[in-house]
C-alpha cells in the first residue's frame, strides 16, 4: 500500500512538473560538417639528455601533417594556444582543459620523449578537451630511426578512436611514371613520401593491378615487342610471364584469394574478358560477343564482375555474375563511363565518366541508385581505385597541363595532389593496396 | 618495426549507469502515457487555445517578417504536448518560431528545402532575440508555452551550432538519437543521458559533445516556477 | 751500312711502284694493249657493271623503301574504327603494292586519341589495327604477311591536346619492310 501510495506521488509530482512544461522535444537535424578541431602542442623532453634533434617540435609537427592529410582533422594553430608548456604537464591531471576547450580545440594530444640508452621511449596521450577525460595514450620503445613509425601508429589509434577505422599510412600507391616513349611502374605512400621505381623494362609499361595480399602486382608490357602480361614480386624483382597470347593481353583485378586474375585478351579476334587461373593456367571465357568488353573488376565477396562494354552503342559500365550470366547495365547517365572500381565493402562502384569534354570521378551504389559525382575541376579525374578502407580514392588529373596522381575523399572532399618524381612526366593508372604492415 | 609499446591509463566511461536511467526513463514515459490514454477524465492541460488568438512576440522585431514568407513553415503543426495533437495554433504558426519543435511527422519531404533555409534565418534570428528577450510581454498564463518556445529555440540554435562531425565518417544510413537533458534554473545542464541511442558511436559521442560545448543556457525564464526543465533532444543524421 | 742499303731499296721500290702505276696509265693511253692488260680491262668492265647493278638495285630499293613509307596513316572518327572511303583508297593501294611486292610485309598499328581510358583505348586500337587488315587479306592479301598491334593511346603522333591533334592520332600507321630473310 505504501509503495503504491507513494508511487502515485511521484506520479503527481511529475505529472505536476510536466503539466507545467511537459517532456519537450526539440529535434536538430544534418549536422554540420567541420574537422575534429585538435590542438598538438609540443612535446616534452621527459630525459636529461638534450635535444639536439629538436624532437619536441619534430613528433607534434609530424604528427599534425599525418592527421591533417586524412582530411578528418583541422590542427588547431599553435599561435592560438593559452596554455604555458612549461608548467602544465602531459597527463590529466597536470593538464588545466579549459585552456583548450576555450580556444575550440575538442581534442588535445601530449607527449613526452626520453632518450634511454641508445633507445628512444615515446608516450602519446589523446585527450578529450570538453570532458577532460583521456581517450588514448600509449608508450613507445624503439629506436630512434623508428621515430616515424610510432607517430604512425599513434595516429591510427587516434583514427581508430574518433572514427572507428585505422588510418590507410600502411598502404602503397602503385602507378605508371611517363617519360617520353616509355613508362615504368612506380609506388608511393599514401602521403606521398618515398617513391620507389618497381620497373625498369625500357619499354611501355602499363595497368598495374596489386595482389589482394600485397605481394604482387599484375601488369602489361610491350617489353617483348607485344602487349604481354606479366606479373612482378616488388620485393624481390622476380617477372614472370602469364600471358602472351597474339593482340592484347590486359591484366584486371584479382580474385580475393589471389588465386586467379581476370584478363582482356583478343586472340580469337574481339576483345573478351576471362579468367585465369594462375596454379593451373587454365583460361575461362566470360564474355563472348563481338563488342569491345574491357576493364572487369572482381565485387569484393567474388560473386559479381563489373565492366566495359560498348555493346549498347558507347561505352558503359555492366555487371554479370561470376560466371559471365545476368548481365544487367549499371550506367546510364552519361555517354562515356570506364574504368568500374568496386569499394572494398562492395555497396558502390566509382568510375570515370564523360561530362563536359572531360573524364570525372562518380560513385554510384552497385544497384545502380545513389549517383554521386566526386570531382569537378577542369584536370577532371581518371582510372579511380579505392584505398582498403574505402575512405579514400586514388586517380589521375590534368593538373597545370600534367597528369598526377590524387586522392580524395570517398565523399568527394579534400582532395590532394601526390608530389611528382624527378625523371617522370606524367603519372598514370593507380593501384592502391591492401593494408601492408609497413610499420 | 619491432618497438615496444604498451597502453596508458584509460578511463572507461561508465554506461552501466547510462542504461539503468534509460530503462527507468522508458518504464515511466510507458506509465504515464498508459495512464494518459485510459484515464481521460484527467484535467485538461493549460495550454488549449481558443480560435481566435494572436500572438504578437514583440520582443522579436524583424524575424517574424522572415517566417511569413515561408510557406512550409506553416503547415507544420505544433504541439508542445504529444497528448494533444489538436491544437489551434495553425494559423499563428505563421509569425512563431515553431520551426525547430515538432510533435508529428507533418509535411517533411516536400518541403524539406525550404524548411531548411527557413530554419537557418531563424537561428540567426533567434540567436540575437534571446538576448532581448525579457518577459515584459506577458498576456496571460495562455502565453506562457509560447515564451517557453522562445526559450526552446534558443536552445535549440545553440546546440545545432556546436553540432559536427567530419564528414565521411558516418555510414549513409539515417541515424537517430535521443538526449534526455535536465536544465537547471541557471541554465546549466544537470543530467545527460540517451533515451535512443542511434547505433552509431560516433554519432552519439557528436551528439552529447554538441550538446556539452553549448551548454550553459541561459537561466529559465523568471516567471517559470520549476527548479529545472527536462527536455528531450533529437539528433537526425539526414534532412527530413 | 745495312741500314742504308735497306732504306734506299725502300726508296726505289717506292718510287718504281710508282712508276708502275704511272706506266700503265700511259700505256692504256695507247694503244696495242696486250693479253694481261685485256684480261685485266674486262675484270674491271664486269666490276664496273656489277657496281652499276647494285647502284640500280640499290635506287630501286630504296625507291621501293620510299613508296613504302609513302602509305600515309588513315584517320578514324571518334570512339570508331570503321574505314572511311579515304581509308578504303589507301588500302586498296597498299594491297595493290603488297601484292606486287612479294617480299615485303606490313605492320598496322593502331592508335586512338587520348580521351577515354587506357584499356578502352588499347581495345580500340586493336580494332582498328584488325579492321584494316581484314579489308586487306579480303583483296588478297596473305594474312601471315599482316601483323597487327595496338598501342592505344600511348603513342600520339600529335602530344598536344585539341581537335587538331585527336583528329590526328585516332590513326592507323603502315610500316611495310622488307621480309627478314
Amino acid at each position: 500500500m505504501r509503495k503504491i501510495t507513494g508511487f502515485l506521488i511521484f506520479l503527481l509530482v511529475f505529472w505536476c512538473t510536466s503539466t507545467a512544461c511537459g517532456k519537450v522535444y526539440i529535434d536538430i537535424n544534418s549536422p554540420a560538417f567541420q574537422k575534429f578541431p585538435v590542438a598538438i602542442p609540443e612535446f616534452k623532453n621527459l630525459g636529461n639528455a638534450g635535444d639536439e634533434d629538436n624532437l619536441s617540435e619534430w613528433f607534434a609537427d609530424e604528427l599534425s601533417r599525418f592527421l591533417k592529410i586524412t582530411g578528418f582533422f583541422k590542427i588547431i594553430n599553435k599561435d592560438a594556444f593559452l596554455e604555458n608548456q612549461d608548467s602544465s604537464g602531459i597527463t590529466a591531471g597536470e593538464i588545466d582543459f579549459s585552456n583548450w576547450s576555450s580556444i575550440g580545440s575538442d581534442f588535445l594530444v601530449k607527449g613526452g620523449f626520453s632518450y634511454d640508452g641508445k633507445n628512444l621511449a615515446v608516450e602519446f596521450r589523446l585527450f578529450d578537451a570538453i570532458d577532460g577525460k583521456l581517450i588514448a595514450g600509449k608508450k613507445y620503445w624503439g629506436k630512434p630511426e623508428e621515430k616515424k613509425a610510432m607517430v604512425l601508429k599513434f595516429t591510427d589509434e587516434i583514427l581508430m578512436a574518433l572514427t572507428g577505422g585505422a588510418g590507410v599510412f600502411d598502404t602503397k600507391i602503385a602507378f605508371v611514371g611517363r617519360k617520353d616513349n616509355s613508362s615504368e611502374i612506380y609506388m608511393i605512400n599514401f602521403d606521398g613520401s618515398d617513391p620507389f621505381k618497381i620497373t625498369t623494362f625500357n619499354s611501355l609499361t602499363l595497368l598495374p593491378h596489386w595482389s589482394p595480399d600485397g605481394s604482387k602486382i599484375s601488369f602489361t608490357s610491350y617489353k617483348d615487342g607485344n602487349p604481354d602480361c606479366y606479373i612482378i614480386n616488388p620485393a624481390s624483382g622476380t617477372t614472370r610471364k602469364i600471358s602472351s597470347f597474339k593482340g592484347l593481353n590486359l591484366p584486371a583485378s584479382w580474385s580475393s584469394d589471389g588465386k586467379k586474375i581476370l584478363l582482356v585478351l583478343s586472340k580469337d579476334g574481339n576483345e573478351n574478358i576471362y579468367i585465369k587461373h594462375l596454379d593451373s593456367g587454365n583460361l575461362q571465357s566470360l564474355t563472348d560477343d563481338r563488342a569491345i568488353n574491357v576493364s572487369p573488376a572482381w565485387s569484393p565477396d567474388g560473386r559479381k564482375i563489373a565492366f566495359v562494354s560498348n555493346r549498347s552503342g558507347s561505352p558503359q559500365i555492366f555487371v554479370m555474375d561470376s560466371e559471365g550470366k545476368t548481365v544487367r547495365r549499371l550506367t546510364f547517365e552519361g555517354s562515356y563511363n570506364s574504368s568500374p572500381c568496386w569499394s572494398p565493402d562492395g555497396t558502390r562502384i566509382a568510375y570515370e565518366g564523360s561530362s563536359n569534354g572531360y573524364f570525372q570521378i562518380f560513385s554510384i551504389g552497385e544497384n545502380g541508385d545513389n549517383l554521386m559525382q566526386l570531382t569537378f575541376e577542369a584536370g577532371g579525374g581518371e582510372s579511380p581505385s579505392w584505398s582498403p578502407d574505402g575512405r579514400y580514392l586514388a586517380f589521375s588529373s590534368k593538373r597545370d597541363g600534367q597528369e598526377r596522381i590524387c586522392v580524395i575523399n570517398s565523399n568527394g572532399l579534400n582532395l590532394r595532389v601526390l608530389p611528382g618524381i624527378k625523371g617522370v612526366e606524367s603519372f598514370k593508372s593507380p593501384s592502391w593496396s591492401r593494408h601492408l604492415n609497413l610499420y | 618495426m619491432t618497438f615496444l609499446s604498451e597502453a596508458l591509463g584509460r578511463n572507461h566511461s561508465d554506461t552501466k549507469g547510462l542504461n539503468n536511467m534509460v530503462v527507468l526513463s522508458f518504464l515511466l514515459h510507458a506509465l504515464i502515457l498508459s495512464i494518459i490514454f485510459f484515464s481521460p477524465s484527467l484535467p485538461s492541460p493549460r495550454w488549449t487555445f481558443g480560435p481566435s488568438y494572436t500572438v504578437d512576440l514583440v520582443s522579436l522585431p524583424s524575424s517574424s517578417v522572415e517566417i511569413r514568407s515561408s510557406e512550409a513553415i506553416s503547415r507544420e503543426v505544433v504541439g508542445l504536448n504529444r497528448r494533444n495533437n489538436s491544437m489551434v495554433m495553425k494559423k499563428e504558426v505563421e509569425k512563431s518560431l515553431d520551426a525547430p519543435v515538432r510533435e508529428t511527422e507533418v509535411h517533411r519531404k516536400t518541403t524539406s528545402g525550404n524548411v531548411d533555409t527557413a530554419i537557418e534565418g531563424i537561428k540567426k534570428k533567434v540567436a540575437s532575440a534571446a538576448e532581448a528577450y525579457h518577459p515584459a510581454a506577458s498576456r496571460g498564463n495562455s502565453e506562457m508555452n509560447m515564451r517557453m518556445k522562445v526559450y526552446y529555440s534558443v536552445v535549440w540554435s545553440m546546440i545545432k551550432e556546436k553540432w559536427a562531425l567530419p564528414e565521411g565518417i558516418l555510414p549513409d544510413d539515417n541515424l537517430e538519437a535521443i538526449i534526455e537533458a535536465k536544465i537547471l534554473r541557471n541554465g546549466s545542464v544537470s543530467h545527460l543521458s540517451f533515451e535512443k541511442n542511434s547505433g552509431n558511436r560516433y554519432f552519439d559521442e557528436s551528439a552529447i559533445k554538441a550538446i556539452k560545448k553549448a551548454g550553459p543556457f541561459p537561466p529559465l525564464p523568471e516567471w517559470l516556477d520549476e527548479r529545472y526543465i527536462d527536455l528531450g533532444i533529437r539528433f537526425y543524421s539526414s534532412e527530413l | 751500312m745495312l741500314v742504308f742499303v735497306c732504306s734506299f731499296s725502300l726508296i726505289f721500290i717506292a718510287g718504281c711502284a710508282k712508276k708502275e702505276v704511272v706506266k700503265s696509265d700511259v700505256e692504256l693511253t695507247q694503244a696495242q694493249p696486250s693479253a694481261e692488260e685485256t684480261a685485266q680491262q674486262a675484270q674491271a668492265k664486269k666490276e664496273a657493271a656489277l657496281r652499276e647493278q647494285a647502284l640500280k638495285e640499290q635506287a630501286l630499293k630504296e625507291k621501293i623503301l620510299v613508296e613504302a613509307a609513302a602509305f600515309q596513316d588513315i584517320h578514324f572518327a571518334f570512339d570508331n574504327y570503321d574505314l572511311n572511303p579515304e581509308a578504303r583508297v589507301l588500302l586498296g593501294e597498299l594491297a595493290d603494292w603488297l601484292l606486287e611486292h612479294g617480299g615485303f610485309e606490313v605492320t598496322i598499328e593502331g592508335h586512338c586519341d587520348n580521351r577515354g581510358t587506357a584499356v578502352y583505348n588499347l581495345a580500340l586500337g586493336e580494332r582498328r589495327a584488325v579492321t584494316a587488315k581484314a579489308y586487306l587479306v579480303n583483296l588478297g592479301v596473305t594474312g601471315t604477311k599482316v601483323t597487327t598491334i595496338s598501342y592505344g593511346e600511348e603513342l600520339p603522333a600529335d602530344p598536344r591536346n585539341c581537335e587538331e591533334a585527336w583528329t590526328k592520332n585516332r590513326r592507323d600507321h603502315f610500316i611495310v619492310f622488307p621480309k627478314k630473310q
